[in-house]
């Protein structure tokens, strides 16, 4: 594209002339396919009803309310608190509609627990990346490979671990990410820039007393926040319809101001 | 069962394999190349005697013993590093004499070469014609040759080394005769050792007696491998010979500027050609057990061109493909400088002459999964991807849970390897376990924490004892732990305390010492906010000591815990968070 000679002009003129150019090229700079592969749409704002499932993935009615989206976004990064019990909640939901999972690093899960929930076993691979002859195995590596073909990866690094999640491995994982169908979940770590935060914090356990009775469902208090999220906070109660139904009277959705939203999630 | 009747031609199947064994085969080489005389020689590996002679063993020097053990036993032993290489390069000469009566070699590993039979009695009239031809050509005085034919290799392998001719058909029944440890004595035949000593402990020594077992119970037991080496001894195993177009697919090749006669270099191109094979092959998710290794060398007299077929029973690791790649050049390029050195002098060293090309050609392929994960096309992509995950880290680090019987959390679930039949695991699954934990089950082990969870500072856990203990006006928790520097101290001591600050425990008949009010985990201290149980249990009286109490209790914190207590010592089974 060639300028006109712009030197006659002054700085007043110059400064219109290149932003209309400017406006001319910007819808063909700006990458197409970028904003859907990132789970964000145009045509939704905060408050727009739920998207399809084609770019989601199906979760828990409890919070579904809370993610804009209505489920974890494909193509993107999402992150969460390192809480097991939502792991299996949110497994069993997506394995229940169909969707493959791959975890990586979640030792010591007892697998049992997803079954219980609804989940489909059989759906889920578990990748062990505990190196067992000094060979050190990246997890991101092994994820980036994951993300070309299943529906949700789900990444856990040890207590100990001494990755860290460098601006090259982000780049290198959304990459792969965004031209695929695959919704990364990391747990327990900070990954910049992701497009959805689930944060949660266990408040209550229900069903045993001193002495008596048996643990029967947990209520998490759940902060979601992200790009193109309105945060919003809500409370999540993890177990038998009994238990979910005797708090959905008294829970509401709470919209929460940004600067609410900076202490909750520190 | 040694050969009765002349086989005609038509009874030999396609897969039959003769297969020559010559026992000892590093002690030959030894001998050949170091130009050691008769005498008794021991070969060491990485822990100590790894094969010695036969005058050697006379005297009492044995498989295993220390260097310095064998040298007390046998003062005139002569002792040698044991190097594959070695033996690699030495071999070489046996393949080319068999060569020239025969094509199709494939060597299993040095010492051990198979043929197919049907080329060869097509040839020379009969399998015992060829048999007679191929022990005339390897003859050499200062090693034995057996040979041995089958229907399979592995059993081919084992009649080798027995020198017995098994009858077309005859596989299942030759491997009946033999006693169970057979499997392990051929190492290139890679049984798993482990499932064999397991059969042995269950009393089951005779092969006999394996391939009578039920597959699926074998299966359940002992994963793919079990099955497959079932299958093996009941004599059916088919070959995954690929046809000759899709082996060009995958055959690479390279040839250098100018002809090399370097092993060193020419070894190096080598290596750099069975890496690139190697991702090739990873990225499609396959694994190489034969490969054709051909090289075309220039010398005086012309070009050559030269192949030798290498075989595993496993997979053939980039390592193992270089590996052999150096061998087999090693053994052609000597030979020319050895015609050469006798002739002329080694500065005259004209470069045209050496390695000009160089090919590698995968004939047996197979998949790492040879069945699909979920019979949907569309699982096809997520096949693929998980393949090529198992091909990065290995078969077993890639599994998929499966619900088995059992009471407790971990019991329920057994991990297959992608790719291999759930089916197999499942069945030992039966339809009701009474006294199953009861739901939810806690979704972690203890152990997913490398610390103990402590969301609130330490000031808060460090107030609260503070408090208790003002109240008691007595230092009754203990301080000293929660004073430890790291909450990562590896003990992460389990307690449950009662209100005076006392160990609680569970007796034999199942009942509380006293009622719980604190949980101590490493340096963290919980108030127990709600508790029920002890809920014994009293499993598995042959194996002694499965018996316990589980407690659950939800804390302050909060978590919940699902605690187990045997014999007063606490941990955590599972967690709630």
């Amino acid at each position: 594209m060639s300028l006109p000679d712009l030197s006659v002009l002054d700085r007043e003129e110059k400064i219109s002339i290149l932003r209309s150019k400017m406006a001319a090229v910007a819808p063909v700079i700006q990458p197409v396919g970028m904003d859907v592969a990132l789970g964000r749409r145009e045509s939704y704002s905060a408050d727009s009803p739920v998207v399809s499932g084609a770019d989601t993935l199906p979760v828990h009615s409890q919070l579904a309310r809370l993610i804009s989206i209505g489920g974890l976004p494909r193509a993107a990064v999402t992150s969460i608190t390192d809480s097991p019990s939502l792991l299996v909640a949110l497994m069993a939901s997506v394995t229940a509609s169909g969707q493959c999972v791959a975890v990586v690093g979640l030792q010591n899960f007892h697998w049992v627990a997803v079954e219980e929930a609804g989940g489909d076993l059989e759906k889920i691979s578990v990748v062990d990346i505990e190196a067992d002859d000094g060979q050190d195995v990246d997890p991101f590596k092994i994820v980036s490979v994951l993300c070309e073909g299943l529906d949700l990866v789900i990444l856990r690094l040890a207590d100990g671990s001494k990755r860290a999640v460098t601006q090259g491995i982000v780049r290198a994982i959304e990459a792969r990410l965004r031209s695929s169908k695959c919704a990364l979940l990391v747990c327990g770590m900070h990954w910049p820039a992701s497009s959805l935060n689930i944060n949660a914090e266990l408040v209550d356990i229900h069903g045993l007393r001193m002495g008596k009775g048996r643990i029967k469902a947990l209520s998490f208090e759940v902060s979601v926040s992200g790009k193109k999220q309105q945060p919003r906070r809500g409370t999540w109660v993890i177990g038998p319809e009994e238990y979910v139904r005797l708090f959905e009277d008294r829970d509401q959705v709470t919209e929460v101001s940004q600067v609410e939203m900076y202490e909750v999630t520190g | 069962m040694t050969t009765a009747r002349v086989l005609s031609v038509s009874e030999i199947s396609n897969d039959r394999v003769i297969v020559l064994w010559f026992p000892d085969f590093p002690i030959y080489a030894v001998r050949e190349e170091l130009g050691v005389n008769e005498g008794p020689v021991a070969l060491l590996g990485r822990h100590g005697v790894r094969l010695c002679s036969a005058e050697a063993r006379a005297q009492g020097v044995r498989r295993g013993m220390r260097k310095r053990q064998a040298q007390a036993v046998c003062s005139d032993l002569e002792v040698f590093d044991y190097d594959l290489d070695r033996d690699g390069r030495c071999f070489e000469s046996f393949l080319s004499d068999i060569d020239s009566i025969s094509a199709g070699i494939e060597v299993i590993r040095p010492g051990l070469v198979a043929l197919r039979s049907r080329p060869l009695a097509d040839y020379y009239g009969s399998e015992e014609a060829a048999v007679v031809k191929l022990l005339d050509v390897v003859a050499r005085p200062g090693i034995d040759t057996f040979i041995g034919a089958a229907d399979t290799l592995p059993a081919a392998i084992l009649a080798a080394r027995r020198g017995l001719i098994v009858q077309p058909g005859g596989d299942a029944e030759f491997f009946n005769s033999l006693k169970l440890h057979a499997l392990i004595e051929e190492e290139s035949l890679q049984c798993p050792r482990e499932m064999i000593e397991t059969l042995q402990a269950m009393g089951i020594s005779a092969i006999r007696a394996f391939s009578e077992l039920p597959r699926n119970l074998v299966g359940s037991r002992f994963g793919a491998s079990g099955t497959y080496w079932w299958d093996v001894v009941r004599g059916d195993v088919e070959g995954r010979v690929l046809d000759e177009e899709k082996r060009k697919d995958w055959a690479i090749s390279t040839s250098p500027d100018s002809p090399l006669l370097q092993t060193d270099t020419a070894a190096f191109l080598g290596r750099q050609l069975a890496v690139q094979l190697h991702e090739r092959l990873v990225s499609a998710g396959l694994i190489c057990r034969r490969l054709a290794i051909r090289a075309v060398i220039r010398s005086e007299t012309g070009d050559h061109f030269v192949e030798r077929v290498w075989r595993s029973q496993g997979q053939l690791s980039e390592n193992a493909i270089a590996n052999r790649i150096r061998w087999q050049l090693e053994a052609w390029l000597a030979k020319i400088t050895t015609a050469r050195g006798e002739t002329e002098d080694l500065v005259e060293f004209d470069s045209e002459q050496g390695l000009i090309e160089l090919a590698l050609e995968p004939i047996e392929l197979v998949h790492t999964t040879t069945r699909g994960l979920w019979d949907h096309k569309d699982d096809e992509e997520v096949t693929a991807v998980l393949a090529r995950v198992q091909t990065m880290l290995g078969p077993d680090k890639v599994t998929t849970p499966v619900k088995t019987g059992g009471r407790g959390p971990k019991e329920r679930i057994t991990f297959v390897p992608i790719g291999e039949s759930s089916e197999i695991a499942s069945c030992a699954q039966t339809a009701d376990w009474v006294g199953q934990l009861p739901a939810p089950i806690p979704p972690v082990a203890g152990e997913y924490y490398s610390t103990p969870i402590n969301r609130q500072n330490t000031a808060k856990v460090r107030d609260l004892v503070q408090r208790r203990s003002e109240e008691k006006e007595a230092q009754i928790l203990p301080f000293d732990v929660l004073a430890s520097p790291s909450a990562r101290h590896p003990s992460r001591t389990v307690k449950v305390l009662d209100a005076s600050g006392q160990s609680v425990a569970v007796t034999g008949r199942a009942r509380l010492t006293s009622v719980p009010k604190f949980f101590r985990w490493g340096s963290a201290v919980y108030e127990i906010t709600g508790w029920a149980g002890p809920w014994p249990v009293d499993e598995q009286w042959w194996a002694e000591g499965k018996r316990f109490a589980r407690l659950q209790i939800t804390t302050d914190q909060p978590a919940g815990f699902m605690l187990v207590c045997k014999e007063s010592n606490w941990r955590v089974e599972g967690i709630y968070a």
